[in-house]
């Protein structure tokens, strides 16, 4: 039960929310959609005393795409409406992915891209796509404002740079490389709503044969989404075997840090980490192919 | 208990103002203030859909979302599904009537309302779009089967009746 | 003309209306006018003595109304388990410590939080075998071992001294070494919680001394009894109304709850409502219990079985309400009756352990041993190079196969009879026959010829993609127990059933109005059910054990006949002719010869004022086959094949297609069963793919007591509709009514296996541990 929370605010701007923020530093939590704060607040995993509620903020929900400067993405869109936009599958076909496999249908109708970062659960779906897109968020308090890459953004399971007094805005996706693709596979136990054990999302910069750019970056597999850089490294410049993606997959599988937890075994997330980076890195190369 | 605001809740066609705390769910709230407990709540935690109902058209989980986000929001649950005036069910509680589209019924509302969100929004869903779009709804009986068969019954009665 | 007017059809269910407008009620829906709510403080311990407990603070906070600790509730063993009611030593994590009535719930959660508990941690023991070892922990110190072996309250006349329960027929030694091959293999099942969709609730309310109790039970009989026995007031001052007891799956057993709750509401003058959270509900009502099997079987080149032999060990939890009952059904149905050998001896235990009690959950025993004894038939069948659905087909049940029941394993208790300790066995029906054909249906359904390519061979090879093919046979009690029914006419012509079965879902209120509606020749719409209101309603054993149908209905047959009788009397003094020669139907009573000739059921009513017709079930050892002059033991069938796929790099299991054939006895409602198949298949998959209760190993608390990380299966993890295959085979059995028998419970038995064996098919490694989850998958694939 939600009923111990004093006070609710409806402000009218983001400005007036940061003001909000500011006067409650530390005893108020940003509400939007509230998947995730109110399933909290009744676990008693958070107990805030003021609840700024910005969903009626007008115009934060918007998706643009620009071919010079990339795509912007209002606050408050919804997993739902990420999913389903047709910039973002045309574009960024591995973020629409992994949106659309965020929590169930209803959950993806409420969930919002700045709630899903700010929660900042290890297994958050829209990190690694995100991080192999190369994000970043403007991120706004009273009187200034600031830009912070995805990467750097989430700092401990449930904790992000974002100081008390300051919210997200924005993020920002710059125009996806010519030539390039991603890809997002999770491994979970129902196909229907479910956590994933394992994320991976991929980006696929090709160069004739060569896969001249890779990103990749894995979810629920360490405190925080990671990038998998000795993965990366052993894939750039070179040409696709299957040697060489069992090897990238192993190295990503090094990199990770999973622990035992109620969902999977560290082992069987390691497994996982490297199955599904050759299986996306694969599916990434061939979709760029393919196009 | 935190202060109590009023808010004004539209329920079905019919307007309530209802004093709430700031954290009492619109769950809470349809089921203990307004007594319509049509509305059941079988996780509490927005993982079986049991609690939708539609807050200006659109599936919401009511166990996780506030009442005081739905100052004058229309609401409807399944207490309002059939028609007011002339007390016809919908198509979707006919069929779920008629082919037994429920066990012990706690999923049935959940089910009906998003069901009837989606049929609004698509006539004539295909049965890999309605297992979809209500997989956020569990039916622990395991009737999967004979609610897609209800809500595609549903789609056809609606789509004659438009016809006619 | 159909011989029946009723019977058979797919009428809509009594409280579909109900349901589908959000007007049918449950428990955790009512509210009543100054109604105080409960809620209980909990044990953090697995094991531990209360060495102080301090309320005052609590019972100071305003609002508060009544809270109880063991010190000031009646030291007794509710439903007469091993545990009271509140209990100075706690025996699992979640064990209620004391209970508060309030104004509201969260101050009576406040008020929880000022209770000052000091315990005393005793060393806990959560693991059946650990708690078999010499020196293990007692959970009991007073019951002087973990071994369960009955109490006074429950006794269990044929558990062994040792606390094993035996049940052996033939010379297994002499079976075993006859056979050509000798297979053996230790298996495992997993806990699960039953997870009804809503979570205990009960209300009660005290007019005097009078109390009304609103719970969700599917034993209305039992929990009335037990709340009158633990109260110490007649049966008559208590009223239990359990309407709608949604989603029972054999999870709705309120046990102690109901009288706390009527306890707290006796304190504090008021009605008082417990609902449980989710939380509560998954730690503190009672799960399926774990079981792990020593399995060994004997066969003959030529697929006989010569002998086969099981030993289980049951995790019992803390306490159950239902004694050694759920380990008896394992012995007698999944162990006992689905493969005929002349040579079978099955050993079970039952281990006390520091975790929650176990209790009933859709199969009651047979789906923990049913997912051991298949696996291994599998693999004896594999052994003889047979195609396992011709084995099976060889080996399985048949009309005039010895057969018993759970009570005939533990020993008969009847009042004023010396107790029976030596298992008198009857005989399989001539219904029991239709296993065969369910065999085959299924086979022929599946494509399984067309799919089964041998030992070794998966359907199909794809990459990393193997499919797979596997069948398993399911069998459950199709409970036969005292019930009774009354049926009450009135003078319009229509007519009130009244019995203490309960509506959890599965439709029992439907298919026991057309069943009446059927004898009295009147309306299915004419017909009302009254079910399971004590002040109301006859005696009866409740709603388990596949029993709605087989008990409930068949009582109600019995009382419908018994009006009809009444009614063709009065009928046959208007008409003139004897009662023997009338008819009825389309509401009216006429003469079979000259159906021109008759009056209306109504105006048969109304001459008689007031007709009503009342039964009692005829006791089971009146149901004798009139071949072997032996009593017919009920049981209902099923045979189910699997197709999946496997991702053998990731352990994925996909199920494709699901093929379930079973024998109902006679059909009464088509969708009705088509729907309890469902259900059983649905709980059947989620067993062992997805559903993983997990009990701490250091500490004994269930680490994921919700539905995000406890998982229920959705839409997109069963198979689409096209896939789903309810075979529906008819075969009628001589105690139900018009041959039809309880069948809802035996599809989840062979789930679980068909699939196990399916799944060896496509990756050729058997997974004998407890979870087809893709982890344990890739660990047997060596991955």
């Amino acid at each position: 039960m939600a009923k111990a929370l004093k006070n609710y605010f409806v402000p009218k701007t983001v400005q007036e929310a940061c003001s909000m923020l500011s006067a409650h530093r530390g005893e108020a939590r940003v509400i939007a959609g509230g998947t995730d704060l109110l399933r909290q607040i009744k676990c008693g995993e958070v107990l805030p005393e003021y609840v700024i509620n910005v969903a009626a903020i007008p115009d934060q929900d918007y998706i643009t795409y620009d071919k010079t400067s990339g795509l912007r993405i209002g606050a408050q869109a919804t997993a739902g409406s990420i999913a389903s936009s047709p910039p973002v599958r045309e574009h960024f076909a591995v973020l629409a992915s992994a949106a659309g496999r965020l929590g169930s249908p209803h959950i993806r109708r409420r969930a919002t891209i700045a709630g899903n970062l700010c929660n900042a659960s290890p297994s958050a779906e829209l990190y690694p796509p995100l991080m192999v897109l190369g994000a970043s968020l403007k991120i706004i308090r009273a009187g200034g404002e600031r830009d912070v890459a995805v990467d750097r953004f989430a700092v401990a399971p449930g904790q992000t740079v974002l100081q008390p007094d300051e919210i997200v805005a924005e993020v920002r996706i710059p125009p996806a490389p010519a030539r390039s693709a991603g890809a997002y596979l999770t491994q979970r136990v129902r196909k229907g709503e479910d956590i994933a054990m394992v994320s991976v999302a991929v980006l696929v910069t090709m160069d004739g044969d060569v896969m001249s750019d890779l990103k990749i970056a894995l979810g629920a597999v360490a405190p925080t989404a990671i990038r998998a850089p000795a993965a990366e490294a052993t894939l750039r410049g070179r040409k696709f075997s299957e040697d060489l993606l069992g090897k990238a997959g192993q190295a990503a599988a090094a990199e990770a840090q999973p622990i035992d937890d109620v969902r999977a075994s560290a082992e069987y997330r390691r497994k996982m980490v490297a199955v599904l980076v050759a299986r996306a890195v694969m599916q990434a190369m061939e979709q760029v192919k393919s196009g | 208990m935190g202060e109590q605001v009023e808010v004004t809740l539209t329920v079905n066609g019919d307007a309530h103002e209802v004093r709430v705390s700031a954290g009492e769910t619109l769950a809470d709230v349809l089921r203990e203030k307004l007594g319509l407990t049509g509305t059941k709540v079988m996780c509490d935690e927005g993982e079986c859909g049991s609690c939708t109902v539609l807050v200006n058209g659109t599936p919401v989980l009511s166990c996780l979302t506030l009442a005081v986000e739905c100052q004058g929001k229309d609401i409807l649950t399944v207490e309002g599904l059939a028609d007011p005036q002339t007390g016809k069910l919908h198509p979707l509680q006919q069929t779920f009537v008629q082919h037994s589209g429920m066990q012990c019924g706690t999923c049935t509302p959940g089910m009906l309302l998003t069901a009837k969100a989606l049929l609004d929004s698509n006539a004539s869903p295909a049965e890999n779009e309605v297992r979809e779009a209500l997989s956020g709804n569990l039916c622990r009986c395991g009737n999967y089967k004979r609610i897609v068969q209800c809500v595609m019954a549903a789609a056809d009665m609606m789509k004659g009746a438009t016809r006619n | 003309m159909s011989r029946f007017e009723w019977v058979g059809k797919s009428v809509p269910r009594k409280d579909a209306l109900e349901k589908a407008t959000g007007k049918a009620q449950f428990v955790a829906d009512m509210q009543l006018p100054g109604m105080l709510h409960a809620r209980f403080l909990r044990s953090p311990h697995a094991h531990a003595r209360i060495v102080a407990i301090d309320t005052s603070k609590a019972e100071k906070l305003p609002g508060v109304k009544a809270v109880l600790t063991y010190r000031n509730v009646p030291k007794v063993h509710p439903r007469r388990k091993l545990e009271y009611l509140l209990n100075e030593t706690v025996h699992c994590a979640g064990d209620e410590v004391a209970a508060v009535a309030a104004v509201s719930r969260q101050i009576a959660d406040e008020a929880l939080r000022l209770i000052d508990v000091k315990y005393e941690v005793l060393p806990a023991v959560f693991d059946a075998e650990e708690a078999m070892q010499p020196g293990a922990p007692l959970v009991y110190p007073e019951y002087g071992t973990n071994m369960f072996h009955g109490s006074e309250g429950q006794p269990v006349l044929r558990f062994r001294p040792d606390g094993w329960l035996p049940v052996e027929v033939g010379d297994v030694e002499k079976g075993f070494a006859e056979a050509d091959h000798v297979v053996e293999g230790t298996y495992e099942t997993p806990r699960q919680y039953p997870c009804s969709p809503i979570p205990r609730s009960v209300i009660c309310q005290w007019t005097g001394d009078k109390l009304t109790c609103w719970a969700d039970t599917q034993l209305a009989t039992f929990t009335w009894q037990d709340i009158a026995a633990c109260l110490g007031v007649p049966q008559s001052s208590v009223r239990l109304i359990a309407t709608y007891p949604v989603g029972g799956y054999g999870a709705k057993e309120p046990d102690k709850t109901a009288t706390l709750t009527a306890l707290l509401a006796k304190k504090a003058d008021r009605p008082v409502k417990a609902v449980f959270t989710r939380e509560e509900d998954a730690v503190a009502t009672h799960h399926r219990p774990k079981y792990k099997a020593y399995e060994k079987i004997g066969v003959k080149k030529d697929g006989t079985i010569t002998a086969i032999q099981h030993r289980m060990i049951a995790n019992f939890g803390k306490d159950c309400t239902w004694s050694a009952r759920i380990l008896a059904c394992s012995a007698c149905y999944s162990c006992g009756m689905l493969y005929r050998t002349e040579n079978s001896r099955f050993e079970g235990c039952m281990a006390i352990t520091n975790t929650e009690q176990h209790g009933p959950m859709i199969g009651f025993g047979d789906p923990e041993a049913g997912f051991c004894v298949e696996r291994l038939i599998d693999e004896a069948a594999e052994r003889i190079g047979m195609d396992p659905v011709q084995f099976r087909l060889k080996n399985c049940l048949r009309y005039g196969y010895r057969a018993t029941t759970s009570t005939g394993v533990m020993g008969r208790m009847v009042p004023g009879v010396k107790p029976t300790t030596t298992i008198e066995w009857g005989v399989a029906g001539t219904d029991a026959d239709a296993l065969q054909v369910c065999i085959q249906k299924a086979a022929e359904k599946a494509g399984w010829k067309a799919k089964w390519r041998g030992w070794k061979t998966p359907v199909a090879v794809n990459g990393y993609r193997r499919r797979g093919i596997g069948i398993a046979l399911g069998i459950h009690s199709s409970g036969y127990f005292p019930h009774a029914a009354y049926v009450k006419m009135n003078q319009d012509g229509s007519a009130t059933v009244m019995s203490s079965a309960a509506e959890m879902g599965q439709g029992v209120a439907t298919a026991m109005a057309e069943v009446v509606a059927e004898v009295l020749g009147v309306h299915y719409d004419d017909v009302s059910v009254l079910l399971a209101d004590t002040a109301a309603t006859p005696a009866g054993f409740g709603t388990v054990a596949s029993s709605g149908t087989s008990s409930a209905i068949t009582a109600a047959r019995h009382a419908a006949n018994n009006a009809r009788q009444t009614l063709f009397e009065i009928a046959g003094r208007r008409l003139g002719v004897k009662p023997e020669d009338l008819e009825a139907r389309n509401r009216r009573i006429y003469v079979r010869e000259k159906p021109e000739t008759g009056i209306s059921v109504a105006e048969a009513c109304l001459l008689g004022h007031q007709v009503t017709g009342t039964a009692v079930n005829p006791p089971e050892t009146t149901i004798v086959d009139e071949k072997t002059g032996k009593v017919i033991y009920p049981c209902s069938l099923v045979a189910s094949i699997a197709e999946v796929e496997v991702d053998t790099e990731t352990g994925q299991l996909d199920v494709l297609q699901l093929v379930s054939a079973h024998d109902c006895g006679r059909v009464i409602n088509p969708t009705l069963i088509e729907n309890q198949i469902d259900l059983s298949l649905t709980a059947g998959n989620g067993y062992v793919r997805s559903e993983k209760l997990i009990v701490d190993k250091s500490t004994g608390v269930v680490i994921n007591p919700n539905l995000l990380d406890y998982k229920v299966l959705t839409f997109l993890d069963m198979p689409r509709g096209n896939d789903m295959h309810e075979i529906l085979v008819e075969a009628p059995c001589a105690w139900g009514p018009f041959g039809a028998k309880g069948m809802s419970e035996a599809g989840a038995t062979s789930q679980a296996p068909a699939l196990a064996n399916a799944v060896y098919n496509a990756i050729g490694v058997r997974i004998r541990g407890d979870h087809l989850t893709p982890e344990r998958i890739l660990e047997a694939l060596g991955k």
